[in-house]
């Protein structure tokens, strides 16, 4: 047979006994397809119901807005509505209504030509444009169309009336171990954009860049202490960034209330790839009739796949108070609560079940070290709330720019980790400062 | 009653065609779904075995394979068959895990001693499947990769070389290399099984 043939033969017998190959997969494959279809569709109607609540939030402050305001549009642009309104036939339907009918303030700011109902009205005139007629209903200094623009008015940016603000504000926070407090975490925020939905709402999304280190303190059976004798402080890091947004409606001149969602991604690393650590673990020994528990420990080296990022999805509900000592500064302090949701563990070199098991085996036999799956990772447990207090102090120096100074303190009252030998509260605050400025 | 229904249900979906079982699967049905593993999964696995380095990287491989198809089944417009779909993705997952492995350019430690080719068909008529496919793993996944992607997919090598990101001479030489080290290893396996069977023969005599 030719070299030729033989080679085409070969690849003939090596395809088809190939295609004809099966063969049966463990039953646990089929576990882990259905787990990860399931997960991302959980994490899909996260994000659909964060979108949701989004909505109904902006969509509530606009129906409230415009409630508020005896079903007037609301003020997104009294300029641009007076502006739009100055070409039309004057006060169409103005001379079809009887002004008595008519909303007051929607006859006082109204464009258009004098009601020949009405003998006291007057204009009110800008280069030379009738922009408003006006009843006189008070005395002429008590026009109700001043009340209306006061109103209306953004209390924290009187001087514009523009719909859109961008807030270039470097956030930089420190994190605090409840047991070590140390200041480590830093995170600038870069911008955030604001809109004026309604006359006194403003959306802002900001996204955040952070790095995180948490210190844990030396305790029995944590898995990565270094191998010293007792056991020292073990750290581990958790570098990451998040990215999210924050609804504020603003319910009168002071009062405030902020809906946020956000994303946070960090990774996290037990100790350092190589480092031996020493387990500690309790056995019980027979001694004579007394069961005696005995601590036994054990020397493991830190695995590469000991290494994993975190996602969260954070959703805070806040209310605030805005303060203004004087004409160009003011004060805004919120405070709420907030609910983290882990929404995945991805290790960062080998896979999910090496990284559970690599987990299990630092952990030792019957230390429970977090809060996720089985309680064998340390990482964020799966549902966290947590309480948070922000303050910022804003200075007006021009109508379009603003400098911004504050502080954010978030406190996780859930454990960190727990388990009878090891427990860790995270509580973490944020020093930021920048400037807004509005386009 | 309640079982009764189950079962005729169970009856439904296993007639159903791929098209059928798609649109089900693209409703969230979790049987539709269980049912398409199923209907699958051993070639499939097959698949993966092929470019896996050992039986746990294959189900991984499976694993992730089937997860990919699940999400991208809207994808699916029907124009091929099915499996046809699903074997490219097994392929693609297989070389995305073997690439971040970088894996895909380790040739080392193979050693092919620049044998001319000799008449191994008979030797690869007779050995079972699973042996074979035993030899395959045993080639360094770059080998692997060529030969799977060569001899059983029919990919050209210009093709194959976009995949892999080498060059199609590379492919080409790769290949050759490859089916040479298959065939050593096929010729040795034949001339154990034939003494060792020899052997045996003689103890019994």
């Amino acid at each position: 047979m030719k070299q030729e043939d033989q080679e085409k033969l070969f690849e003939r017998l090596l395809r088809e006994k190939a295609e004809r190959f099966q063969l049966k997969p463990e039953a646990e494959v089929w576990s882990g397809i259905e787990n990860s279809i399931s997960r991302r569709r959980n994490r899909k109607i996260l994000w659909w119901s964060a979108a949701a609540l989004l909505f109904v939030a902006a969509a509530g402050s606009y129906w409230l807005a415009v409630h508020e305001n005896g079903g007037m549009k609301p003020r997104t642009s009294i300029t641009e509505e007076r502006r739009s309104n100055g070409n039309k036939t004057a006060g169409a339907e103005w001379k079809n209504s009887s002004p008595d009918k008519l909303p007051e303030k929607a006859a006082l700011v109204s464009p258009g030509v004098a009601d020949p109902l009405e003998e006291n009205t007057t204009f009110v005139k800008r280069n030379g444009t009738n922009l408003f007629a006006q009843k006189k209903i008070q005395s002429e200094n008590e026009y109700p169309v001043v009340a209306m623009e006061e109103k209306v008015t953004d209390p924290v940016f009187p001087n514009s009336h523009n719909q859109f603000n961008a807030d270039l504000t470097p956030l930089y926070t420190g994190n605090f171990d409840l047991a070590s407090f140390d200041p480590l975490m830093i995170s600038p925020r870069f911008f955030a954009v604001e809109s004026n939905l309604a006359p006194m709402a403003r959306l802002s999304v900001e996204p955040t860049f952070s790095w995180v280190i948490s210190h844990s303190a030396s305790k029995e059976n944590d898995i990565t202490a270094p191998l010293l004798d007792p056991p020292s402080q073990s750290a581990w890091k958790s570098p990451g960034y998040s990215a999210g947004a924050a609804f504020n409606y603003h319910v009168s001149s002071r009062w405030l209330v902020s809906a946020g969602i956000h994303t946070t991604k960090t990774a996290t690393q037990l100790g350092y790839v190589g480092q031996m650590v020493q387990v500690y673990d309790t056995v019980y020994e027979n001694i004579g009739n007394m069961v005696v528990p005995v601590i036994d420990s054990t020397f493991k080296t830190i695995q590469p796949s000991e290494q994993f990022s975190q996602q969260w999805l954070e959703l805070t509900l806040a209310a605030g108070i805005e303060i203004f000592p004087s004409g160009k500064n003011h004060l805004r302090i919120k405070a709420g609560g907030g609910y983290s949701r882990l929404l995945n563990v991805i290790p960062e070199t080998n896979s999910q079940e090496e990284l559970f098991s690599d987990s299990q085996s630092l952990g030792g036999s019957g230390t429970a070290v977090g809060g996720f799956g089985n309680g064998t990772y340390l990482v964020f447990g799966e549902d966290q709330w947590k309480l948070l207090a922000e303050a910022d102090y804003v200075r007006e120096i021009s109508p379009r720019w603003n400098l911004i100074a504050g502080a954010q303190f978030h406190y996780y009252p859930g454990d960190l980790i727990a388990n009878e030998n090891v427990s860790q509260k995270l509580f973490w605050m944020g020093l930021r400062t920048g400037a807004v400025f509005r386009f | 009653m309640s079982i009764v229904k189950t079962e005729k249900t169970a009856v439904i979906i296993s007639i159903l065609s791929d098209a059928e079982l798609v649109q089900r699967c693209l409703r969230a049905d979790a049987r539709a779904q269980k049912q398409f593993y199923e209907r699958f999964a051993g070639r499939m696995f097959g698949i993966c075995y092929r470019y896996a380095g050992n039986i746990h990287e294959a189900e991984d491989l499976l694993q992730d394979g089937f997860v990919r198809a699940f999400l991208h089944l809207k994808d699916f417009r029907g124009e091929g068959s099915l499996e046809g779909w699903l074997r490219k993705i097994m392929v693609t997952t297989a070389l995305n895990f073997l690439k971040r492995e970088k894996n895909i350019r380790n040739q080392a430690g193979i050693e092919v001693a620049g044998q001319e080719a000799g008449d191994e068909s008979s030797g690869l008529q007779q050995l079972e499947t699973e042996e074979l496919m035993k030899l395959i793993q045993q080639l360094s996944p770059g080998y692997r990769a060529v030969l799977n992607l060569f001899a059983i997919e029919g990919y050209s090598h210009r093709e194959i070389g976009e995949m892999l990101q080498i060059g199609e001479s590379t492919s080409r030489s790769q290949y050759t290399r490859a089916k040479q080290l298959l065939q050593k290893l096929i010729t040795e396996q034949f001339s154990y099984g034939t003494d060792h069977e020899a052997r045996r023969s003689g103890e019994t005599i």
